[in-house]
Order: structure tokens, then C-alpha cells, then sequence
């Protein structure tokens, strides 16, 4: 492992209270693959990637005549010289040309040559370096394809030989800082430990944030002295930016606080890798209300999503309700012109308002026509609860375009009608069943589209999702 | 000459202790974990025990009065304690570093680019390993007495902090030179053979290092 973030300083910045070594270094294993993937992403410029391309060119096709060479004869290498040195000695400096060359191209593999949404893969690139080093600062946030956030995070994550050289340096300062910078701190290190400790009976004194003892701790220490501090508590439940379920998303938003805040956060993420690591033990009072808190809030979110998720399941059964009805007063009538223009004026809305995407809210009804021009262009296309108009009133439609409209129509109508009957006598579409989830239910209601609508139905429920966790948070 | 020499068998002599001792420890580590709690070697190294089940053990152990672990006299109570007890002191130096205690950089002005330290987030911090042993002798060492109490007069008397401080600073002044070979050694023999093996993941930097 050439890189790697074997920085003292680091490790204790990432390192958690009360985290026994072997736990820190089995956090931190996967971190470094994933820190490689991050910085991976980031291509070289243009002017390096030409020049490492003549390089890689140039060495490669001369170390091939060399090698050519060699093959022949072994003696070639080492008896022609050019200038003051044999072939030899330019194999090897045209082998290290070459890896050089090569290294300032950039990875296929990683960035491909077509396009796509770098800024959000490197996003999460960085994202799921967090998950592993708990440590992700504000300013690091939604910002994953800042250069000076790639320069601020390999400034945590470096060539070993950089660390080295740093290492140097820092022995060659290290009786500055102690004789000038730190003498000044003295009073500061002496009053935080004050402030700090805290005695556990039994074992003597500790590092306060290590006892987790929440209540207590903020009570003596962190009241009055930093103002925030209930913020920063009742996060879990109040917190805009929090996914249900998601740690990771809750660690940042601990940590993306002010600086009281943000130590705040390093006790809660300490109390959480603790409880993971010891399955057995059983936390204090104050540290079982946070628990409760955070799974009180995860369920509440976990219960909003099912019951948004039932509205659009009720919403789909009405319409599959009145389809019927339709269809059996089509039946009656026998109008196939008429029953196609019902079920694009009632069955179909188009939303173009991605805000409201999630609501049913009585929008704009298109003309039938429109709305199947939309309804192959537009992503958000949703069931909507029929109003009760009567059908008669589509009979204001001019004879043209239902003609036309039928056509195009006729077939899908067929399948669409022979699904509904075989739906409507599952049992996923009771409104009562509340707990759904998305993939069982779902994808069987994208059967009911044409099949342009297909495709769309199955994006559009990833749309929606995203909708819904903004609307719920 | 004769100072390096000294200083060489010296760091020899010392390490040579420590490796006696850590024999010792890990023998008494061997009998508590192979006749008090029945997990033999074998097991331990493969990894089919985990953590907290040994200290699971230590304390159904404990409660049952088998074999009792007391420190001055006080049981272990739960896991947390456990943990408290092996961390005391990293635990502060993380508070220390989580708080931004100390100051680690260096009061440097460029000409041309004015304060180093202006910007608090792109400022370099110094940190070595004999820099992190100076604090941790410093600050750490003289932090709890023998009852694993913090010492009153700690937090009190910041000026002998301050004394050990410069003190540190002087020592390491003086063995800077001495460090600074023994880091470069230390380096070279722990990695010469990686750079060698993995060259083709150097960057263009490392090359002008390592070649020569």
C-alpha cells in the first residue's frame, strides 16, 4: 500500500473514544480502498495526460528494440554504449519514463471515456470514505468534487514518501513548536482537563466523553460554555438533513456542526461504534434515551414513507376500480372510441411540477391527446384519483381525433384490460394492507401502463422516492 | 562519535527490556486466557474469538467470584469500564486533538504569501512520532498519580507544564540529529523492499527519492 493514512496526527483525529485498537484498525481497513477510488477520480489535466502519453509512447516502443535487442543477444545491453552509459542503463531509465508516463494517465477503468455525473460520484466516492473514517467537516459536504476539498482530504491521505519527508520536517521543527508554540497552551491544556475529567468510582478518573454519560456530561461541562449544545442533542429527532436507517447520513450531520458541536458529535459516533462493537452491554440511562430517540425517529420516518406509499396504492386501486366500471359499461354501450377517451382523461396526470410530484392534488386534467404526447415525453406521469365525472362528457371530443386515438390505442387497451382483471383479484391492492414495500407492490402496478409507460412508471417511482425523503425530512 | 555510539546501544539496551517484559506479560496473558477462560492459542489466532466474548468471559468471571480482577481494591463492573481502563490516556490525547488543543504549527511568515497560519484550515500541522512521545511525557505522564487520579496540583500548575515543555524542546534540539538518522533508517529498511516490488503505483515524485 503505497498511500495510506498512516499520519499520526490522523489517527488521532479519526480514532474514537473508548475504541481498542484492533476495532480503529478494522474501521479504518476499508477506508483505504475507498479513499484510493475517491482520489481516482480525479483525472490529471490535459497537458499532463499528452505528455505522459509521449512518455508511455516514446519509452514503450524504444524498450521494445531494446528488449528485441536483448533477445538476440545479451551482450548487445551491455557492451553498445551511448554516450557514457551501456543499453542497460536506458532499459532501466526507459522503464521508469514508462511507469511514469503511465501514472499521469488517467484510469480507464475508473473514468470512462463517456460522459457522465462526475461531481456526484465523486459525492459519494467521499461519502463512503466517511462511512469508514467517521470524519466528514462541513465544508466537505455535497462538495466531494472541490479541489480544495481533494486537496484538504489528501492532505489526510498521503504517499508514504510524502509522509516521510513531513516526518522529517516535523523533527527538524519539533523543538519550535515545543519551545514557542506550545508553552502558551499550557493553561488551556490544564482547564480543559479540569473541565474534563470526571471520576468513576472504582477506577479512578477519566476523559469525561469516554464515560458516555450524556446528561451528566453536558449538564457540568458543556452548558454555559458552549451555547449550541441542544441542537446538537435533539438533532436526531428535529434534524432536517437525516435519513431514516441512514448512520452515515447522521454521523455528517453530527459532525458538520460548529466546533462544540462537532466534539458533541465525536461522543455520539463513539457511543454508537462502542454499542456495535459490544453487542452485550447495556448502556446507562442517559445513553438508552438517545437510542430510543433515534429509533423513535427512524420509525416515524419508516412510518411516513408507508403511508405516503399507501396513499399512491389507494389512489392506483380507485383507478383500477373505476377501469372497470369503465369497462363494464363499455360493455353495455359498446363504444370503444368513448372508453379510450375516458381512460386518458381521468387515468392519466401529468405533473410537470417536481415539487408537488408526491401530492395528490387535483393539477391540471390535459386534453387526451396531450396528454399521451406527454405522456411519452415526460418522466412524472402519475395515477391520479378520478374525479366523479360522468362519461358522458367526453363526448365533446371531435370525431377525428378519437378515430385516430383508438387506432394507436386499441391493442394496449386489450393487454391493458386482461392485466387489470388478473390485478384486481390480488390482494395487493387493498388500501388496508398499509406496510407495503416497493418492491412487492410496485412493479406490479407498472403492468397497467402501455408499454411506453413501462419504463417510465420505473423511474418515476425513483423520482418520487426522492420527492418523498425531501417532503418527509 | 562516541555520543552516537552510546546513544545507539543505549536505544539497544532499552529495546531489549521492553522485549523481556512484553515475553512476561504475554505469558501471564497465556495462562489467564488458557486456564481461567478456556480459549486456547490456536483459537485466539485464528480469529474465532472476538473481543467483547473474552471480556464477556472476564466478567461472568468476575460475577460468579471465580477469578476476580481487582484494581485498588474496586471490580470491574461492565464493558465500558473495561475499555476505559485500557484507554485512559488515549482517550484524552483524543479529546485533546478533537478539541484542538494543541498547537502544532509553527509561527512561519512566507514573504510572499503572508501568514501561513492566516487560513485555519490550509495551515500545516508538525506532527512526528518523537513530537506525539514529548507531549505524551509532557502532558500524559504527569497526569494521574498511582491511583489512576488526576493530580490537583495538574491542573493547577500550568508553569511547570510550560517548564516541561521547553524542557522537551531542548532535549529534542539536542537529538534531533540523532532522530533524524534513526527515522531515515527506520524507513529505509521498512520499505526499500515495497518500493522496489510496487513501482509501477509511484508517482513521479517518489521516483527521484527512492532511485537515488
Amino acid at each position: 500500500m503505497v498511500l495510506s493514512a498512516n499520519i499520526f496526527h490522523e489517527r488521532w483525529t479519526f480514532r474514537e473514544f473508548n475504541e481498542l485498537p484492533h476495532v480503529f484498525e478494522r474501521r479504518l481497513e476499508p477506508s483505504y480502498e475507498a479513499a484510493e477510488d475517491y482520489l481516482k477520480l480525479f483525472t490529471p489535466s490535459s497537458l499532463l495526460n499528452s505528455i505522459g502519453r509521449i512518455l508511455v509512447f516514446l519509452s514503450g516502443s524504444l524498450g521494445a528494440v531494446c528488449v528485441a535487442l536483448a533477445a538476440v543477444n545479451d551482450a548487445i545491453l551491455l557492451h553498445v554504449k551511448i554516450g557514457n552509459w551501456n543499453l542497460l542503463w536506458y532499459v532501466g531509465m526507459l522503464g521508469v519514463a514508462y511507469s511514469i508516463g503511465k501514472s499521469m494517465l488517467p484510469d480507464n477503468t475508473v473514468v470512462p471515456k463517456y460522459h457522465h455525473n462526475l461531481f456526484a460520484e465523486m459525492d459519494v466516492a467521499l461519502m463512503k470514505v466517511s462511512n469508514h473514517t467517521h470524519y466528514h467537516p462541513d465544508f466537505w459536504k455535497k462538495r466531494g468534487w472541490d479541489n480544495i476539498i481533494k486537496e484538504a482530504f489528501s492532505e489526510l491521505f498521503q504517499y508514504k514518501v510524502k509522509l516521510f519527508l513531513l516526518e522529517i520536517v516535523s523533527i527538524i521543527v519539533a523543538p519550535i513548536i515545543l519551545c514557542h508554540s506550545l508553552p502558551p497552551r499550557a493553561i488551556d491544556i490544564c482547564s480543559f482537563v479540569q473541565k474534563a475529567k470526571t471520576e468513576v468510582p472504582g477506577s479512578g478518573d477519566h476523559c469525561g466523553f469516554a464515560t458516555f454519560d450524556f446528561e451528566l456530561f453536558e449538564d457540568e461541562n458543556w452548558e454555559g460554555q458552549h451555547s449550541n449544545e441542544d441542537n446538537s442533542t435533539d438533532g436526531p429527532v428535529g434534524g432536517a438533513s437525516i435519513m431514516s436507517s441512514n448512520r452515515s447520513a447522521f454521523y455528517s450531520r453530527f459532525t458538520s456542526s460548529q466546533r462544540p458541536k462537532a466534539k458533541m458529535g465525536k461522543m455520539e459516533k463513539s457511543f454508537f461504534n462502542f454499542q456495535t462493537v459490544h453487542p452485550g452491554w447495556k448502556c446507562a440511562s442517559s445513553g438508552q434515551d438517545l437510542v430510543n430517540r433515534i429509533k423513535n425517529y427512524q420509525n416515524e420516518q419508516a412510518v411516513a414513507l408507508a403511508r405516503e406509499r399507501q396513499h399512491h396504492i389507494a389512489a392506483a386501486a380507485r383507478q383500477l376500480d373505476r377501469l372497470r366500471e369503465l369497462e363494464e359499461y363499455n360493455d353495455v354501450t359498446g363504444g370503444p372510441h368513448l372508453e379510450q377517451n375516458q381512460i386518458n382523461e381521468h387515468y392519466v396526470k401529468v405533473d410537470t411540477d417536481l415539487q408537488s410530484g408526491a401530492d395528490i392534488d387535483p393539477a391540471t386534467i390535459e386534453t387526451p391527446m396531450d396528454a399521451v404526447k406527454e405522456e411519452r415525453n415526460n418522466l412524472r406521469v402519475h395515477f391520479k384519483d378520478l374525479p366523479p365525472t360522468p362519461p358522458s362528457t367526453t363526448r365533446t371530443m371531435s370525431k377525428s381525433n378519437l378515430s385516430v386515438l383508438a387506432s394507436v390505442l386499441r391493442y394496449d387497451d386489450i393487454g391493458l384490460s386482461a392485466e387489470l382483471n388478473s390485478l384486481l383479484n390480488r390482494s395487493t391492492f387493498d388500501p388496508g394492507a398499509s406496510l407495503l414495500l416497493p418492491g412487492e407492490s410496485l412493479p406490479s402496478l407498472s403492468f397497467l401502463g402501455h408499454p411506453q409507460q413501462n419504463s417510465h412508471l420505473g423511474e418515476d417511482e425513483t423520482t418520487r422516492e426522492e420527492v418523498l425523503q425531501r417532503q418527509v425530512s | 562519535m562516541m555520543l552516537y555510539i552510546l546513544l545507539f546501544s543505549a536505544y539497544g539496551i532499552f529495546s531489549v527490556s521492553t522485549f523481556i517484559t512484553n515475553i512476561k506479560d504475554a505469558f501471564e496473558a497465556r495462562y489467564i486466557f488458557k486456564d481461567k477462560l478456556g480459549i486456547s492459542e490456536r483459537k485466539l489466532e485464528g480469529g474465532a474469538v472476538e473481543w467483547h466474548e473474552i471480556v464477556k468471559k472476564i466478567l461472568e468471571l468476575q460475577q460468579s467470584g471465580e477469578y476476580r480482577i481487582a484494581i485498588h481494591g474496586q471490580d470491574i463492573k461492565d464493558e465500558l469500564v473495561v475499555a476505559q481502563r485500557i484507554l485512559r490516556r488515549e482517550n484524552f490525547m483524543i479529546a485533546f486533538f478533537n478539541n484542538d488543543i494543541f498547537d502544532l504549527t509553527i509561527p512561519l511568515k512566507i514573504p510572499w504569501k503572508g501568514d501561513v497560519n492566516a487560513n485555519a484550515r490550509s495551515r500545516t500541522k508538525f506532527y512526528s512520532k518523537s513530537l506525539e512521545w514529548s507531549i505524551y511525557f509532557c502532558v500524559l505522564s504527569y497526569m494521574f498519580n498511582h491511583k489512576y487520579q488526576i493530580r490537583p496540583t495538574f491542573c493547577m500548575d500550568a508553569v511547570s507544564l510550560q517548564r516541561r515543555f521547553i524542557f522537551c524542546g531542548v532535549v529534542s534540539f539536542l537529538f534531533m540529529p540523532f532522530l533524524l538518522l534513526f527515522t531515515m533508517m527506520h524507513f529505509s529498511f521498512q520499505n526499500v523492499y515495497d518500493f522496489r516490488s510496487s513501482k509501477q503505483y509511484l508517482g513521479p515524485r517518489e521516483w527521484s527519492n527512492v532511485a537515488k
